[in-house]
């Protein structure tokens, strides 16, 4: 659905977006992420035919934004990371505006707008004016437009920033059904869990470069595994210890750091293996009451990620 | 038919602040204060024919009003229609539904244009008072309201067209305005002091007599037609002949007006109407081509 070929933007002596290809299928929820000024709005404003890229060419359902706007446009829905609304208008008549202005018929509105108000739960806010509606309202209303002409791929730049954990949550729940509709959805926040809890995959950008870009699992396969983590219901008598360490670190091959009533392995992830490592301990008679892979945070695999970047960048 | 989406939103919402009948209420007060005065002092002392004059001057004094409120006012709004957007970031919304540029700007100038010819009707009213005391015919106030709605339409078109090229509403205004002043001012000026005034003193009058209407127009400085004033003065010149008196005895306010009496106010008056009328469909293109211009500098700028 979207394809970035040696995409490249310049501003100035500035590098914003930095020979980047990237693909994305159709059908999932793709997170861009990167800290600040890694070229993530610069390369979402391409895709949605606002930016003209130095060089490389940007693809969406195979039609170039780059030289292909009009016919490109027509497949992509834009939100930006402003509110963009009118004052003095009404919700349905906000939304009624630009559904004109992209050329849908008057009886065809009506119908659609209801659908998409429903959508992002403001069907109870049609006569609201656009003005007085709270931040989050404003966000969803603001979703709604950008699907008005019913795009395959939706750009939403930081949909969620500012919002409280309910609007969030909403807008987890919103993407999550615009997903069951088949849409293709870009999303780049800086809300990094919001982003594990509904993305597919992933591209993580830094200085306008590709740090990564893969699905989340492979995202945590990049990282050093998912460590093994056993909790105890209390500390075993030293000889059991010493026994089940010696015994795990035959399994797993690596030995367990010991602190108190918590034991950490860092392994790689097998779940067969680990099936018989809890049998083990049971069979000696270790009190054990958690036992489970620790997974690292989407925070940990960005630092992870821009990290392991930052570093080879230098090198 | 389709109304254009554009022109329907900027209408309704322009439509719900409290600023459109503050605005209204204001312009027409101003305009029936003009109108009532000369009206007390036409049947205070009882109705004689000196008292005509008054009233048709107070004719003369409202449609001035009128012109000098929409010179004012039209340029200003256009002028944040467009420049608005950008400043409100709601132009790259409007970018990527793929509505064209001829399309924003035909639906911003179509809306300024539906309020501007609105208050040029709320003052209709004190306009008809001198309809009963003054002798001004119907046809007359209507050729009037027509003439004041093409120069409202040429000011909004100049707001328009500084708009499409500005990102700040107000660098657009202050733009606006001295356009507007060139474009008055200058024509103006040129016609006062250019190299065509010197031809047209009042002892040249009877020889510009005795040339034909057609001549005398071709002979005049093209700008001066732009000039609204020019046009106005003309209509109203036609209309009451006590301009013409006026301007004879306080003379040299335009040398031009000495060929405007040769060629007949009416002629004049309706190549005025038509170069502001060009001069409109020239700036609204201008507009159109500015506005596509700024749209590809953007997606360079990014």
């Amino acid at each position: 659905m979207i394809e970035c070929i040696e995409l490249v933007k310049r501003y100035g002596k500035t590098q914003a977006v930095d020979h980047l290809n990237l693909h994305v299928d159709a059908g999932e929820i793709h997170g861009f992420v990167g800290p600040n000024g890694a070229g993530k709005t610069t390369a979402m404003r391409i895709l949605a035919t606002l930016c003209a890229p130095t060089a490389g060419d940007a693809r969406v359902d195979g039609v170039s934004a780059v030289h292909q706007p009009q016919q490109a446009r027509a497949r992509v829905g834009y939100m930006p990371d402003f509110f963009g609304v009118y004052d003095n208008l009404k919700a349905w008549e906000y939304l009624d505006f630009y559904a004109g202005c992209v050329g849908m018929d008057a009886k065809a509105r009506r119908k659609r707008i209801d659908a998409l108000l429903d959508l992002t739960a403001l069907s109870g806010k049609r006569e609201a004016y656009v003005d007085q509606l709270s931040r989050g309202m404003k966000q969803r209303l603001c979703l709604a437009r950008a699907m008005l002409h019913d795009p395959k791929l939706l750009i939403l730049d930081e949909p969620a920033s500012g919002m409280d954990p309910v609007a969030r949550a909403q807008m987890r729940d919103i993407l999550r059904e615009i997903a069951r509709m088949g849409k293709t959805v870009l999303i780049s926040s800086h809300i990094l869990p919001e982003l594990s809890e509904v993305c597919t995959s992933m591209t993580v950008l830094q200085r306008g470069k590709k740090a990564f870009s893969g699905t989340m699992t492979e995202l945590e396969k990049r990282l050093h595994g998912a460590p093994l983590v056993i909790r105890l219901t209390q500390t075993p008598d030293e000889e059991l210890a010493r026994r089940a360490a010696q015994r795990l670190s035959e399994l797993l091959g690596s030995a367990p750091a010991m602190e108190e009533d918590v034991w950490r392995i860092e392994t790689q992830e097998d779940v067969q293996r680990d099936a018989q490592a809890l049998r083990m301990l049971m069979e000696l008679g270790v009190p054990v009451c958690g036992f489970a892979r620790e997974h690292a945070t989407l925070e940990q695999a960005f630092m992870e990620v821009t990290g392991a970047y930052e570093a080879q960048s230098h090198l | 038919m389709k109304l254009n989406p554009i022109f329907e939103s900027s209408a309704r919402r322009r439509m719900r602040t409290w600023r459109t009948p503050v605005i209204l209420t204001a312009y027409m007060a101003a305009l029936l204060c003009i109108a009532f005065n000369t009206l007390f002092a036409f049947f205070g002392d009882g109705v004689r024919i000196a008292q005509m004059r008054l009233s048709t001057e107070g004719y003369i004094w409202v449609t001035a009003l009128q012109l000098g409120l929409i010179v004012v006012v039209a340029p200003a709004l256009s002028a944040v229609s467009i420049a608005g957007e950008r400043e409100r970031q709601t132009f790259d919304l409007l970018r990527v539904t793929g509505v064209g540029t001829r399309r924003i700007v035909l639906g911003k100038l179509m809306e300024n244009f539906a309020f501007i010819a609105l208050l040029i009707l709320s003052g209709a009213p004190a306009m008809m008072l001198f309809h009963i005391t003054a002798g001004i015919s119907l046809a007359e106030l209507v050729a009037t309201l027509v003439y004041l709605m093409v120069i409202a339409l040429e000011a909004l078109t100049v707001g328009m067209a500084v708009s499409a090229l500005c990102r700040r509403t107000i660098t657009a205004m202050v733009m606006a305005y001295l356009a507007i002043c060139l474009l008055g001012g200058g024509a103006w000026a040129l016609a006062k002091h250019g190299p065509f005034a010197a031809r047209y003193t009042y002892e040249s009058l009877q020889a510009l007599e005795r040339m034909g209407t057609a001549q005398i127009l071709m002979g005049m400085p093209v700008p001066v037609f732009f000039c609204p004033a020019v046009g106005l003065v003309s209509l109203l010149a036609q209309q009451t002949g006590i301009l013409h008196r006026t301007m004879q005895q306080t003379m040299r306010l335009f040398d031009i007006y000495v060929a405007m009496k040769a060629a007949g106010f009416g002629a004049v008056a309706l190549v005025s109407l038509a170069a502001s009328a060009l001069s409109a469909a020239l700036l609204t293109a201008f507009a159109v081509a500015a506005l596509r211009m700024q749209d590809r500098a953007a997606l360079k700028r990014g």
